[in-house]
């Protein structure tokens, strides 16, 4: 596997920073999805609630 | 749109170091050959966290001066940011440290400084998470974290070159930035790559400041 010039090095590298930071990305991709969810949840509800009151 | 125009340069500036960073002919060094190309990926992540935490630093100092807690999430999250990209260098460098020097770890002040940087933020998570009182954490925090910024500079910058038998490159002067000691193709990838990184570190510290404010909002509304 180890070529002489070790340009596979590079490439490891390479991929270990970029799925390192895609990775990454998704997971806080995710996470935004689920809260603003929530908070659209939460609004609809406190809107309800308004409404009933009124 | 102006937002935008950052997350432009930083994608554009990144793709020309992967393509340029490929292409350029480098200089036939022994053992390493064209692993020197790693120059442009794995110094850039210390590149990007020295500048994230920097941030940090900043807004820790700003908090103590105001005690307004938007600055101490401003500062809790470049800090997470910045541990990203400390992971990213260390572990690339190991990838690369294997195949150079032969084992993923060597006794290197450069590399126990950069393994004891990244403890000292991971304590810094662990020390806000230990305190409930909001006004309190960020106090307590600031100071720690403005202790921890000055650490990273020495442990980092001074500590490995004022050590003699440091075998990890970036000894002497200023060798990554300065005039001298880097070859002149390789700086004109060099420095964009670096720009490039940083622009990311600052883009998805950013989009970790508005997850923050995206919770808060929905622990208004739970109220």
């Amino acid at each position: 596997m180890e070529s002489s010039d070790k340009m596979f090095v590079v490439i490891l590298v390479m991929a270990i920073i970029f799925t390192g930071v895609f990775v990454y990305l998704l997971l806080l991709d995710r996470q935004t999805h689920r809260l603003s969810k929530e908070v659209e949840k939460l609004e609809a509800e406190r809107k309800a609630r308004v409404q009933t009151k009124s | 749109m102006k937002e935008n125009l950052w997350k432009w340069l930083g994608g554009i500036l990144i793709l020309y170091s992967i393509f340029a960073g490929l292409l350029i002919r480098v200089p036939d060094l022994p053992v390493i050959h064209e692993s020197i190309r790693n120059l442009f990926y794995h110094v850039c992540m210390w590149f990007a966290m020295i500048v994230v935490m920097a941030v940090s630093f900043v807004n820790s100092l700003r908090f103590l001066r105001t005690f307004n807690l938007r600055y101490d999430t401003l500062a809790a999250e470049a800090a997470r940011t910045g541990l990203l990209f400390g992971f990213l260098g260390i572990l690339t460098g190991m990838v690369w440290a294997r195949f150079t020097w032969g084992d993923f770890w060597v006794k290197d002040p450069q590399l126990n400084g950069a393994a004891v940087t990244i403890l000292i933020y991971l304590a810094y998570l662990v020390l806000r998470s230990s305190i409930d009182e909001e006004q309190k954490r960020a106090r307590i925090s600031a100071v720690y974290a403005i202790f921890a910024f000055v650490l990273l500079i020495v442990f980092i910058g001074i500590l490995p070159r004022l050590s003699e038998g440091s075998i990890h490159p970036g000894k002497g002067g200023n060798p990554g930035l300065g005039v001298n000691g880097l070859d002149s193709t390789m700086r004109l990838v060099f420095y964009p790559a670096i720009a490039g990184w940083v622009i990311t570190g600052i883009i998805i510290w950013r989009i970790r400041v508005r997850l923050v404010q995206l919770k808060s909002r929905i622990d208004e509304l739970n109220d």
